[in-house]
């Protein structure tokens, strides 16, 4: 029988260990590849996983029970990992200076040509601004105006540096894609 | 048509990482685990805020009431006086339950659920068993609890003019309340039951004996988390006592308790040395093989050969192996000893170890 979130959520509040442990164990996973997604190599990733949880366990508090409890501490692992980035000051925006112009058509047709690995490496190798935004938009759904809000950027900054991640990883989707 | 482009890269990405797991490495939890505050009691607080909440809606209906019902205000100190009551009676079952385990907190939820005029038709409405059978089991066990059944027939809340009265949203909303309230004093009991959540006392195997100034090597169980009294957090630890001394091991074990581990190491009054080759052959040095020492009693020597054979035998500290095993002279190469003795306070020892035999035939 599993247990339920609410149950797992009600033992972590009164710093039962088992109870933690087993939140861990059921969402480390999920919020360990929003962590890698989010920086550039597996020790920062433990960096960002370990706050992540710490915090989760000290905010479980403020936890309403609406909504996904999986979105909530996925959140928090964005968050923090966001955090990370600029107070480490990781974070710095990117500018290209090569022109806007179309790099021609993109032909994936197959997107199961390309691993999970495959796509998260491309998205590690984008410069920090682009990879930072380009996660926030595209994966986590986040609108341009909340991502200018969280990383204290302009709106039309942070879609030009969407831009820029799009057409960079369109070449590394075009170049693996002559390789294979 | 970029625009069409640029979003199919963006599909392409959502889809492959959107449900991205991977799995940590174990150190993190280890990590984590320290960080984290220690558990606090929350029995007292949440019996506490169980029965706040209680009385807190109970004045919310009588709010309604009183919204509703205008000529009623003379009654308010009537009422209110009657909350005191059900508070009063409601720490007596809390009583109970707390002393006798068998005398489960149904009796304790279902008065909560009672006390706040919830009737079995919403109970019916919200259609889940487990909250019907509370109720249900409430109204079984009602005439048996004197306190209880007394403060039902008192109370004019449990009448059922306020489930007319008051609105179905706020009825609903206090229900969803209450529920939330007892369902969490529920939970709570079960986990209480299900898992021990103390820390558990483990022993880390029996006393190990040791002469002064000899080492001694300290294995944790399974589990990660390793903090030792040492201060050292490997699973594996040498230590070298000057004084006989508790270790103790604070660890999270398998199933994620949080153990303490201990371990007594007694230091006595003794040594032994037992060498690590000798040679036969007749030169008047290292002939005989002997454990030295002092403080032996109870002493025994067995010396085995590399196939398990058993060559020597002896229970006195003086009497050594001479190289010999049935009259014959034994090969050279590896022995395996075991010294077993106990010392003047009457504590087991026990050393083994190997040792060469060589040079057997130089005359």
């Amino acid at each position: 029988m599993e247990i339920s979130d609410k149950k797992i959520v009600d033992g972590c509040r009164k710093g039962k260990a088992r109870f933690q442990r087993i939140l861990y164990d059921r969402y480390s996973p999920a919020l360990f590849g929003i962590c890698l997604r989010y920086t550039k190599n597996e020790m920062e990733a433990k960096d960002v996983l370990q706050d992540s949880f710490i915090r989760i366990f000290s905010k479980l508090e403020q936890y309403r029970g609406d909504g996904s409890f999986e979105g909530w501490l996925k959140r928090i692992a964005v968050t923090t990992a966001l955090n990370y980035l600029t107070q480490t000051k990781r974070f710095r925006l990117m500018d290209d200076i090569e022109s806007h112009s179309d790099s021609g058509a993109l032909k994936v047709e197959d997107n199961d040509a390309f691993s999970q690995e495959d796509i998260l490496r491309m998205i590690r190798e984008l410069p920090v601004g682009y990879q930072t935004v380009f996660n926030l938009y595209e994966v986590e759904g986040y609108p341009h105006q909340e991502i200018a809000n969280i990383l204290n950027i302009s709106e039309s900054t942070s879609k030009t540096q969407l831009f820029q991640a799009r057409r960079r990883l369109r070449k590394k989707i075009e170049k693996l894609f002559d390789e294979n | 048509m970029t625009e069409k482009q640029n979003n199919s890269i963006g599909d392409l990405f959502r889809e492959k990482l959107s449900g991205y797991r991977a799995e940590p490495p174990e150190s993190v939890w280890g990590n984590i685990r320290t960080q984290l505050p220690k558990q606090i009691s929350y029995g007292k607080i949440a019996l506490y805020s169980v029965v706040t909440a209680v009385v807190i809606t109970a004045i919310i209906v009588f709010l309604f009431e009183l919204n509703s019902e205008q000529n009623q205000s003379e009654s308010i100190n009537v009422q209110s006086s009657e909350i005191v009551k059900t508070e009063q009676s409601k720490a007596n079952v809390d009583h109970i339950v707390d002393k006798t385990d068998d005398d489960n907190p149904i009796v304790e939820i279902s008065q909560n659920t009672q006390k706040v005029t919830l009737g079995n038709e919403r109970v019916n409405k919200k259609s889940e068993t487990k909250q019907i059978e509370k109720v249900e089991t409430f109204e079984k066990q009602s005439p048996t609890e004197n306190s209880i059944s007394t403060t039902d027939n008192e109370n004019p809340i449990i009448s059922g003019d306020t489930t007319e009265q008051t609105s179905k949203f706020a009825n609903d909303k206090l229900w969803e309340t209450v529920m939330k309230i007892v369902d969490k004093e529920f939970a709570d009991k079960e986990n209480e039951e299900n898992c021990n959540t103390q820390i558990t006392n483990i022993t880390l195997g029996p006393e190990k004996n040791v002469c002064y100034g000899e080492e001694v090597v300290l294995c944790a169980p399974g589990g990660s988390g390793f903090l030792w009294n040492t201060e050292e957090t490997d699973a594996t630890i040498v230590v070298m006592p000057e004084e006989t001394t508790v270790y103790t091991l604070n660890y999270v074990d398998l199933d994620g308790r949080t153990c303490r581990g201990s371990i007594k190491v007694n230091v006595n009054e003794c040594s032994v040395f037992v060498p690590n080759a000798f040679s036969p052959n007749g030169d008047g040095k290292n002939e005989i093989f002997k454990a030295q020492g002092k403080g032996m009693l109870d002493f025994r020597l067995i010396v085995f050969s590399r196939w398990g054979e058993q060559v020597f035998e002896s229970s006195d500290p003086d009497h050594g192996w001479d190289g010999t095993f049935r009259g014959r002279k034994s090969p050279k190469g590896i022995y395996i000893y075991t010294v077993t003795f106990r010392d003047e306070n009457g504590y087991p020892h026990k050393k083994y170890g190997s040792f060469s035999l060589v040079d057997f035939d130089r005359r």
